[in-house]
């Protein structure tokens, strides 16, 4: 094995320039797939923290037809047995109590449809970063002052200012139509356009009294400490909850939209690298196999002389191994260089550019993740791709006759 | 000529070597057209499904409303608009509106959502709401009729036959509201859409929000799509500065740039799977011509100039590159005509294609800028990978490279 081994790293350098040009051809090969890879899911991971940290909470309890049906009647009781299983949990970073309510808001002249948020200005501390939107004015006061908070379009469209009075119409729990006068208090600004043209924040107890719903939530956003903690929170939840009244949701169920859309770019990227690494085999699978139908003479002799076919074959494949692992290897680290840097240094795009990531639900940010297991299966993907490549040169060689090799010209 | 029938020949010496680059060139190329039309196809599903069903090709509003949609910016000069529509060539069809936001409620929930008040005769010849109906039937301008989309109704707990309470401000401030029965259910592939705009007739909403005859918008159709800029510019300078006209290009600019983008977004696309190809081609023709290193010398010692030399190697790896990328397209062409003929079901991306109003069957589709793309690049890139070899070609000593073992 040691000679074999000391054989096949001889004859790699005896063409020194095909040996190179096909390692730089599996390193670009790598290379690629690993910054492609960080990039997509270091992009996927801070679009996901920034979307679930602005409001909608890493998972949330809610009445099961709630997500499906977000009417203020499927709401729950948010009781004392299920804050303190919150309250309980390492993982938990903070909840938030809200109800979530649709209306209208009418300024002087102008009315215009809304989607109104009751939250606990103090509990939302913890779990998002509303209050870092925060574009003008100040934030509630507490979660039962006359006090809005509007999206700075909507503020804008109503030609409104902070510290004007409006009237919110809302139909309650029971049916019937409330309304009451706000003064705003402040605009937010979050960046999504859906979000900063209709939403409408006021205390959660205020909007409790507008729609009549005494003591009662529409969801319980929880924020935890990490990303990867989600699914065995919720599976935890779920088992002590009893779930035909309430259920802990992970955000993949929660904001759905955002799933889709983040598998729908995975697998395209996915795909494209698979086209990529498609091209690169065809490129191994000719170097291999040129520089086994070259030794064809040398082959016969040495079958001639007695060498075991087998121990040729292990000989041309120990050699792709060689170039491949040399390839993978120098890949990784160029790799790893390009997604450290964008994972420091994202990139940020501005003008029209932006504006079509917005128009996905992205943010228009470009970040590349450094996690290992994307190094690893992108290393893997290139050895598989190359060991098939080589299996035709290597059924050749294991079908060479001694004499038909010695007389291939 | 020579030169040609050389390098033609030389190609087929080596058979296999020849094939394995040119079959690695067609699965290139032909992936690449593939993704490519489809990414393209679902763009541009996105923009035309947004066209047909609300925004249209051109509206007419009065100045102001694209930029701040309040119902006090209404068109009270009806006739004028009218007569310039019918005096303009190029239009096909158009229909009056009066859109709004507001709330709609049910007896179990209410939504925000934009009402909009339609003729019946003339909104199905601009928009395809009509033909997107999934239950019931669509508004025949009897009043107090409804037509929602299928989330808004799941949303209200509403079905056939249902009331619906509509509310929206009035010009005045005060708060319009007006009962409906629901006729119709829509689907269209858009779930946001469906959520959101609810239809009435447009004479019962003009009542319900005081209008009297006035309307918010007119939606315009073009025969051609080609000449929607010109139909705008004509239309722009007949109606004057009291109102706005706007094309779909300025309705949905986001959409309009990313199709007309897309195609340098491929091209870059294009280039990494030339690079990829890149590496194959170089040793290839590094080995076709170090396996021919002694036939070169002689060819030079017989007075073969230099840039002959050259001009052969890379004229083979032009032939090679210029075969693998004919094949590429056809079979690239071919599948993509299929696919785009027959769709591609994405079924399980059905949420996440909806809320981006794509649907879930995408067509791909055969763009000009692709084979563009595939034509110029590829070519080039083998171009570039055959230029070291031939280099090198040019740079032996004919005495030694005859004796060249």
């Amino acid at each position: 094995m040691r000679s074999l081994l000391t054989l096949a790293w001889r004859n790699l350098w005896r063409n020194t320039r095909r040996t190179l040009i096909t390692i730089t051809a599996v390193v670009f090969a790598t290379w690629f797939v690993i910054v492609m890879r960080g990039i997509q899911l270091g992009t996927y991971e801070h679009n996901i923290t920034f979307s679930l940290n602005l409001f909608s909470g890493y998972a949330q309890l809610q009445h099961p037809l709630f997500r499906d049906n977000p009417s203020i009647q499927k709401s729950v009781h948010f009781d004392a047995r299920m804050r303190e299983m919150l309250v309980g949990d390492r993982r938990v970073r903070g909840f938030a109590p809200r109800v979530y309510a649709e209306g209208l808001l009418s300024y002087r002249d102008n009315s215009v449809g809304t989607a109104i948020f009751g939250i606990d200005p103090a509990a939302e501390r913890n779990v998002t970063r509303l209050a870092g939107q925060l574009r003008d004015g100040r934030l509630l006061s507490s979660a039962d002052a006359p006090e809005v908070i509007v999206g700075e379009t909507m503020l804008r469209n109503l030609r409104a200012r902070i510290g004007d009075e409006v009237v919110v119409l809302a139909q309650g729990y029971d049916g019937s139509l409330g309304n009451a006068k706000y003064r705003i208090v402040g605009s937010v600004k979050t960046g999504l356009a859906e979000f900063d043209r209709s939403a409408v924040f006021m205390g959660i107890r205020t909007l409790q009294e507008l729609v009549s719903l005494r003591g009662r939530v529409s969801v319980v956003a929880v924020a935890l400490h990490d990303l990867d903690d989600v699914g065995e929170f919720t599976t935890a939840m779920n088992a002590r909850l009893d779930t035909t009244a309430v259920r802990a949701l992970p955000w993949e169920e929660v904001m759905t939209d955002l799933k889709q859309g983040i598998d729908l770019d995975n697998y395209s990227g996915i795909l494209y690298l698979g086209i990529l690494l498609i091209i690169v085999a065809f490129g191994i699978l000719n170097t291999v196999l040129m520089s086994v139908t070259e030794r064809f003479r040398e082959f016969g002799i040495l079958l001639a002389i007695g060498t075991p076919q087998r121990m040729l074959v292990r000989l041309v494949f120990i050699e792709t191994v060689m170039i491949t692992l040399i390839g993978i290897a120098i890949g990784n680290l160029l790799g790893l260089g390009v997604n450290w840097y964008f994972s420091v240094k994202p990139i940020v795009f501005t003008g029209d550019f932006a504006g079509m990531y917005e128009e996905y639900g992205f943010l228009p940010i470009m970040r590349a993740a450094v996690r290992a297991s994307s190094f690893v299966n992108s290393s893997l993907s290139v050895l598989v791709i190359a060991l098939l490549s080589v299996l035709y040169p290597l059924r050749r060689v294991a079908k060479l006759e001694a004499l038909k090799g010695i007389r291939y010209t | 000529m020579m030169l040609r029938t050389l390098a033609w020949r030389n190609i087929w010496r080596n058979r296999r070597r020849s094939l394995i680059i040119m079959i690695s060139i067609v699965v290139g190329v032909a992936s690449a057209m593939v993704s490519d039309g489809l990414s393209i196809g679902m763009i541009r599903q996105m923009l035309e499904n947004q066209i047909g069903s609300h925004v249209s090709h051109i509206q007419i509003h009065a100045k102001g409303f694209h930029e701040n949609p309040v119902i006090q910016t209404s068109i009270s000069d009806r006739s004028r608009i009218e007569k310039a529509l019918r005096g303009t060539r190029g239009v096909r069809n158009w229909s009056r509106r009066v859109n709004t936001f507001g709330l709609v409620s049910s007896a179990l929930g209410s939504s925000g959502g934009l009402i909009i008040g339609v003729e019946h005769e003339r909104e199905p010849a601009v928009t395809s709401i009509r033909a997107s109906l999934i239950e019931g039937r669509y508004l025949d301008g009897t009043p107090h009729e409804a037509v929602i989309g299928r989330r808004m109704a799941e949303k209200l707990g509403v079905g056939l036959g249902d009331k619906i309470v509509g509310m929206a401000s009035t010009p005045n401030g005060d708060v319009g509201s007006d009962l409906f029965r629901v006729v119709g259910i829509y689907q269209t592939v858009s779930s946001e859409f469906d959520k959101m705009y609810m239809f009435a007739d447009l004479t019962g909403t003009q009542k319900m929000l005081d209008l009297d005859h006035r309307v918010l918008e007119y939606a315009v159709t073009v025969e051609n799509l080609e000449q929607v800029d010109q139909v705008k510019q004509q239309l722009a300078t007949t109606l004057g500065a009291e109102f706005e006209v706007l094309s779909y290009r300025d309705i949905l600019p986001m959409l309009v740039y990313m199709v007309d983008s897309y195609g340098q977004m491929m091209l870059v696309v294009y280039v990494v799977i030339g690079l990829a190809m890149i590496f194959g081609i170089i040793n290839a023709m590094l080995m076709s011509v170090f396996e021919r290193i002694q036939e070169f010398g002689v060819l030079m010692a017989m007075g073969m100039k230099n840039s002959v030399v050259f001009r052969m190697v890379m004229t083979e790896a032009l032939l090679l590159s210029a075969m693998g990328t004919a094949a590429g397209l056809c079979v690239g062409v071919l599948a993509v005509v299929t696919l785009g003929a027959v769709g591609i079901d994405l079924g399980m991306f059905t949420e996440g294609l909806q809320s981006f109003g794509v649907g879930a069957v995408i067509y791909p589709r055969l763009t000009v800028s692709s084979i563009l793309s595939v034509i110029i690049v590829i070519p080039v890139t083998a171009m570039l990978g055959a230029l070291y070899p031939a280099l090198k070609a040019t740079r032996l000593q004919p005495v030694t490279a005859i004796r060249y073992v």
